[in-house]
């Protein structure tokens, strides 16, 4: 099987080309950033592209989001130390089909993306229920959990005080929280606030 | 103990009675007010000695005794009216807005929580930096280290291959280990002062050893270093190096064409054609700063910047100066002479041409001898 690995660490990704190649598959290419995966994978069409989430220039979702794009035959899987569920969700959301840790010995990692490639329609990422935040309320949230009060938002964001209220009272619907201490302590739960 | 109960740590469970007897400081205010109306009544209507029978008098006691403590409870809801809305606004996590009508109390109580609010929020950045240091910066290479070890005792690689992973392997021990002291470091300096024992320093000599280990690195890069100036200063050598190493090492990494250090009559400085900060000094030279990372839209930490540069401050507060940060194009007499090894940045390179604006951390010093 031909795989691109793509890691900003290169200790790791040595360490992962040594152990895939070990398990039988061939590495066509390795990539330090999300371009980089990107153009190898275009230019070598390789079977799977082995992504980590976290990369200089563009993410592994990103890279994910443009490979189901451009070369749906390549099978994308995200190896991270993210468990965040929101990461998770937007990964799924990008099109990647596996979700793998990265401390997964050679062995089971070697499994799952044999796994993965010979039937990539199941979906193997775990469920998660992540709201979807608008941009402002997005920028509302960190805000909130520095314990700004309504009159500081509305000054930080350049609205008026009602507008943040409007925002809160659509965030607490949206987390599921009555208060401002439950909206950030969900938030920082499911991985929206860190 | 209820179905829903949940164990106390022994401390915590000896206190829990106790609290629940605490009075709220409104029926202690009740109480008083009702004790100075109503003892005052009580006096004056038994020396009074009024004509009429006892149980009358009991009653209309009862009576006088209900009004006083009804007053009493009405006054104190007012006279605590501020510190109740503030118990509750606490309570939900939004008191930084004061009222019209809250005392000077009040507004010293909402400023010091919301201080402590900020604290515990520093405090909390900073965890998250820790943490997400361990789990990114150190994790991951811990993970290949493990990859590449069984692989290195498993496999039959060909020499040159065993060679190069030993020295991937030996480098990254390198840097973790250089992680962690910093780390430590930042640790140990946020809680105590770096101490300095003084002496005489060369401080050209200094900055031509720091140049000459970073040197082979710099050449890696593609990068040119130039040392230039000379004077004299009242110094800790090793500690001093250490900072100037910290500095030269942060140019190390975002320096485009040329790296300058240089003793001036402020101190030692290191400059570089980098992009500079991205946020002030002030904000960025503090311990455990968070390196945020943008996923899917939402920041996550992925780490921690700035500890090169906190160590770097505390060093030189420690030699009674500070750290001072700016950007302005590189201040170069005609006549500098270069260590050996190393040379002025290429004639043909853009930041010869075109004076780009340069990076300057200066480790100010009190004073410099020529």
């Amino acid at each position: 099987m031909r795989l691109v690995i793509a890691d900003d660490h290169p200790l790791f990704r040595m360490g992962l080309k040594y152990a895939l190649i070990n398990q039988g598959f061939d590495v066509v290419a390795e990539a330090a950033d999300g371009l980089a995966a990107l153009d190898a994978c275009r230019t070598l069409q390789p079977d799977a592209a082995l992504l980590d989430v976290k990369m200089p220039g563009m993410t592994g979702i990103e890279v994910c989001e443009r490979l189901r794009l451009s070369n749906p035959h390549v099978v994308s899987v995200l190896i991270t130390t993210f468990a965040e569920p929101a990461i998770v969700q937007a990964a799924r959301a990008a099109g990647a089909r596996g979700y793998v840790s990265k401390e997964t010995d050679p062995e089971s990692l070697a499994r799952q993306l044999r796994d993965i490639v010979a039937n990539p329609e199941i979906d193997r990422l775990p469920h998660v229920n992540v709201p979807r935040l608008t941009p402002r309320e997005s920028e509302v949230l960190p805000l909130l959990a520095q314990g700004y009060s309504n009159k500081e938002i509305a000054k930080n964001l350049g609205v008026s005080p009602d507008t943040v209220k409007d925002h809160l009272a659509r965030l607490y619907a949206k987390l599921d929280a009555g208060d401002r201490t439950e909206a950030v302590s969900r938030a920082r739960s499911i991985g929206l606030l860190n | 103990m209820s179905a829903h109960s949940v164990s106390l740590p022994a401390e915590a469970a000896s206190e829990t009675p106790r609290r629940r007897r605490n009075a709220t400081l409104r029926s202690q205010f009740t109480l008083v007010i009702f004790m100075l109306a109503f003892l005052p009544n009580v006096v004056l209507s038994f020396m009074a000695q009024p004509n009429v029978p006892i149980v009358s008098l009991i009653g209309w006691m009862v009576v006088v005794g209900g009004l006083c403590a009804a007053v009493g409870y009405l006054l104190s809801g007012t006279l605590l009216r501020s510190l109740s809305l503030l118990q509750s606004e606490v309570e939900r996590g939004d008191f930084a807005q004061p009222h019209k009508d809250d005392p000077a109390e009040i507004l010293s109580l909402r400023a010091a929580f919301a201080e402590l609010l900020g604290r515990l929020g520093t405090e909390q950045t900073r965890r998250n930096a820790f943490i997400a240091t361990l789990v990114h910066d150190l994790k991951t290479p811990l993970i290949a280290t493990g990859h590449l070890t069984k692989i290195l005792t498993t496999l039959p690689l060909p020499d040159a291959e065993k060679r190069e992973v030993g020295e991937q392997i030996q480098a990254e021990t390198t840097r973790l280990l250089a992680l962690v002291q910093q780390m430590a470091d930042a640790h140990r300096f946020e809680r105590e002062n770096v101490q300095v024992h003084t002496d005489t320093t060369d401080l050209r000599g200094l900055l031509n050893g720091v140049a000459r280990r970073i040197a082979p690195q710099a050449e890696a890069r593609g990068l040119t270093m130039l040392v230039h100036g000379d004077g004299q200063a009242d110094v800790d050598a090793l500690v001093l190096e250490r900072a100037v190493t910290n500095l030269t090492e942060n140019a190390l990494r975002y320096a485009s064409h040329s790296i300058i250090l240089s003793v001036t009559k402020a101190g030692v400085t290191v400059s570089d054609d980098g992009p500079g900060l991205s946020a002030p000094i002030a904000e960025l030279a503090q311990p455990f700063n968070t390196q945020p990372t943008t996923i899917a839209g939402q920041q996550y930490t992925a780490g921690t910047a700035g500890l090169g540069l906190f160590i770097a401050r505390r060093i030189a507060e420690a030699h009674g100066g500070s750290l001072r940060y700016d950007r302005a194009p590189p201040d170069i007499p005609p006549q500098t002479s270069n260590s050996p090894g190393f040379s002025r940045p290429p004639t043909d390179s853009p930041s010869a041409t075109d004076t780009p604006t340069f990076t300057h951390f200066t480790l100010v010093l009190p004073e410099v001898a020529p």
